[in-house]
């Protein structure tokens, strides 16, 4: 059996793959704008959440999730690196809605420290540099409206933040920016 | 209106190639007003000519004496002091004379550049006798961020450029028309070659071309094996293509040495008392005075070479490169930047030397491709649907890998652009490939394979306006930098 091939109809096919890749390519990334991060750039090192800042340049990246721990970077899974190379303070204040009371947990992987506070109050916090790791930080949520307010800062090396939050009763874990039966972000 | 437009199809088809041309290479190409990568040594060269200041340079002086000559002609400079670029070989953007334009100094390369497009089509449309084959594959050229950005600016690659498409045009017309070669051919293909050199010694390669004259030239006494024949012929063809090469070559020598009539600062460049005392006595253009300038104007080129360093990847900052990652664009050279902040947000206008990705994937494609075409035919015997063609893309598939041999040969750094020879030999190796490839088709006009070539002709032209960002210096933020930023090995580096 002889095998044919129209040249035309392969060039076609050639053509019509690499226009797809193109497009994917040259189309910017996009997701719900649920959380604002204010990324600033500090100009000297930093190794404490709370030190002075000394700022050079800000920025601010709209995200759908605190997902931000990949490839050992501050990066988000689609949007790619949001950050700076190193030395760098990311401010989140987001208000979102308790639909079920009850007992809550947050869980923030952080490299380096960061802090968080509910309503006003410091939660939890690490001050200082450190690899990634997980800290779960418990509290008490009543129904209605919250400010969850979180600092974060990277120092040099590897980089990376996520947050997720569960309800203590059905333990299923969800990355803080996702709705839930239990809370509502935007 | 039908039959005017047959009658003069080719003519409008070329002015239509050149208006697209001059507006995509000539638009405001006196911008940014700044110098930016070698504009700061050549502009200052340049100026010498202007002003008869003797100096030498790594490189031959013609592609200096005719930016010299834009700049005059276009004369925007003219109650300008330009004094300081001649006590100087690189001049600092913070020694840059007020009120300095680049208008004439970019228009050199610029116009060449442009009006070299031209002779890209009359190759393609001569080999393969479609207009539309060759007006689609010239908006490679056109439509290339690489060449463009290069081109347009103080430098020596799109003069040169526009001697070696007349010198390969010239071939191609040689060997495409119904008459013998003569002589006077080898002599003029000698002449474009010299001008070619004259420019930049890498020009050298396309000696090649006369291999490729006297190849078709001798054919029959080739293929019969007769020394004999081809042994005569060669004594007379060599002389007859080589003189002009060097008569040229030191021509430019001559006029250069001549006009070098003072020095500046006390700037000899190392010169030889002899010629040191010819110039003082202003017998520049005299033959004694030319033998010594001669010497030591290859003295001095030699020692530049021997001192450029090598390729250090590990070193910070290295815009060089190895030649073995040239055709997938490795690695960009940013050439400049300017940031501004702009309601709050980062701005950066970037001159960065970038290729059109469609271009330079489609070029390397097609050289694997004519590579396997040439293996099929000469290891595995195969048979060869149209003898002319194959051969002619055997051609210009040996110049792109005869240029890469003989650039890995060197020591010395390398940069991207060293490139955009061999890449216009792929462009034509391509156009002349898909010929090839698609040759009943296109006998028949085939509709279906103009459509896809009009799509890839679209492909090219929204690619290049896609990273046109960085070939004209076009506003971006750090997002707009991100999508354009395609591939790791291309060393992109954003700045923030």
């Amino acid at each position: 059996m002889k095998l044919s091939i129209n040249k035309n109809i392969a060039l076609s096919i050639i053509l019509g793959i690499f226009t797809l890749l193109i497009i994917n390519r040259i189309t910017p990334p996009s997701i719900d704008p649920v959380i604002k991060l204010t990324i600033s750039k500090n100009r000297v090192g930093i190794s404490n959440v709370h030190q002075t800042r000394n700022i050079e340049f800000s920025k601010e990246v709209m995200v759908d999730v605190l997902d931000l721990a990949q490839k050992s970077r501050f990066r988000h899974p689609k949007l790619g690196d949001i950050g700076y190379v190193d030395n760098f303070f990311v401010d989140i204040n987001k208000s979102f809605t308790v639909k079920t009371a009850g007992k809550y947990r947050f869980n923030v992987s952080s490299d380096d420290g960061f802090s968080l506070s509910i309503d006003g109050k410091r939660l939890c916090e690490h001050v200082g540099d450190r690899p990634l790791t997980l800290q779960s930080c418990p509290l008490e949520l009543s129904k209605g409206e919250h400010q969850f307010e979180l600092i974060y800062f990277q120092g040099f090396g590897n980089a990376g933040l996520k947050v997720d939050y569960l309800n203590e009763l059905d333990k299923k874990v969800y990355v803080f920016g996702e709705n839930s039966k239990h809370l509502k972000f935007d | 209106m039908q039959a005017f437009i047959q009658k003069y199809s080719n003519y409008i088809v070329l002015a239509l190639i050149l208006i697209i041309s001059l507006a995509v290479y000539g638009t405001r190409y006196d911008i940014p007003n700044s110098m930016f990568w070698d504009e700061n040594y050549h502009i200052a060269s340049a100026q010498k000519h202007i002003d008869g200041v003797m100096y030498m340079e790594p490189h031959p002086p013609l592609g200096k004496m005719l930016i010299a000559m834009t700049e005059v002609l276009v004369g925007v400079n003219d109650d300008i002091d330009k004094q300081k670029l001649n006590q100087t070989d690189y001049l600092n953007g913070n020694e840059m004379p007020k009120g300095l334009q680049f208008d004439g100094f970019r228009l050199a390369s610029t116009l060449l550049m442009a009006l070299s497009v031209l002779f890209f089509y009359g190759i393609v449309h001569r080999i393969t006798q479609r207009q539309w084959i060759a007006a689609a594959f010239t908006s490679m050229i056109i439509f290339d961020n690489a060449l463009v950005i290069h081109s347009r600016s103080i430098m020596l690659e799109g003069i040169q450029m526009f001697f070696i498409l007349a010198a390969v045009y010239y071939l191609v017309r040689c060997i495409t028309r119904p008459k013998a070669i003569t002589l006077a051919n080898y002599a003029i293909l000698g002449v474009l070659i010299g001008l070619t050199i004259s420019v930049k010694i890498n020009g050298m390669i396309l000696l090649l071309l006369f291999v490729m004259l006297f190849g078709v030239d001798q054919w029959q006494h080739i293929k019969a094996f007769n020394w004999l024949a081809l042994s005569k012929r060669l004594l007379i063809t060599v002389p007859a293509g080589v003189l002009p090469v060097l008569l040229v070559f030191f021509s430019v020598f001559y006029i250069h040495i001549g006009m070098g009539k003072e020095i500046v600062n006390n700037r000899t460049y190392k010169a030889s008392p002899e010629y040191l005392n010819y110039i003082r006595k202003g017998e520049t253009f005299s033959l004694a005075a030319f033998s010594v300038g001669m010497k030591d104007n290859w003295r001095y080129m030699s020692e530049y070479a021997d001192g450029v360093p090598r390729l250090d990847i590990c070193k910070d900052g290295e815009n060089g490169s190895h030649a073995s990652g040239w055709p997938i664009g490795k690695k960009s050279i940013n050439y400049r930047w300017d940031k501004d902040t702009i309601d709050g947000k980062v701005q950066v206008r970037y001159k960065q030397l970038i290729g059109n990705p469609v271009v330079w994937f489609s070029v390397l494609a097609g050289i694997v491709l004519s590579t396997g075409l040439l293996i099929s035919r000469f290891v595995y015997g195969n048979a060869v649907k149209d003898p002319k063609l194959f051969y002619w893309i055997a051609g210009f598939t040996g110049l792109y890998l005869a240029y890469m041999i003989a650039i890995l040969q060197i020591e010395r750094v390398m940069y991207l652009y060293h490139y955009l020879v061999p890449l216009v030999f792929g462009a034509i190796n391509l156009a002349l490939l898909f010929n090839y490839i698609f040759r009943d088709e296109i006998m028949a006009n085939s509709r279906h394979t103009m459509i896809n070539l009009g799509i890839f002709v679209l492909l090219v032209i929204g690619i290049f306006a896609f990273f046109s960002p960085f070939t004209y210096g076009f506003q971006m933020t750090e997002d707009e930098f991100a999508l354009r930023n395609w591939f790791s090995f291309w060393q992109l580096n954003v700045v923030r």
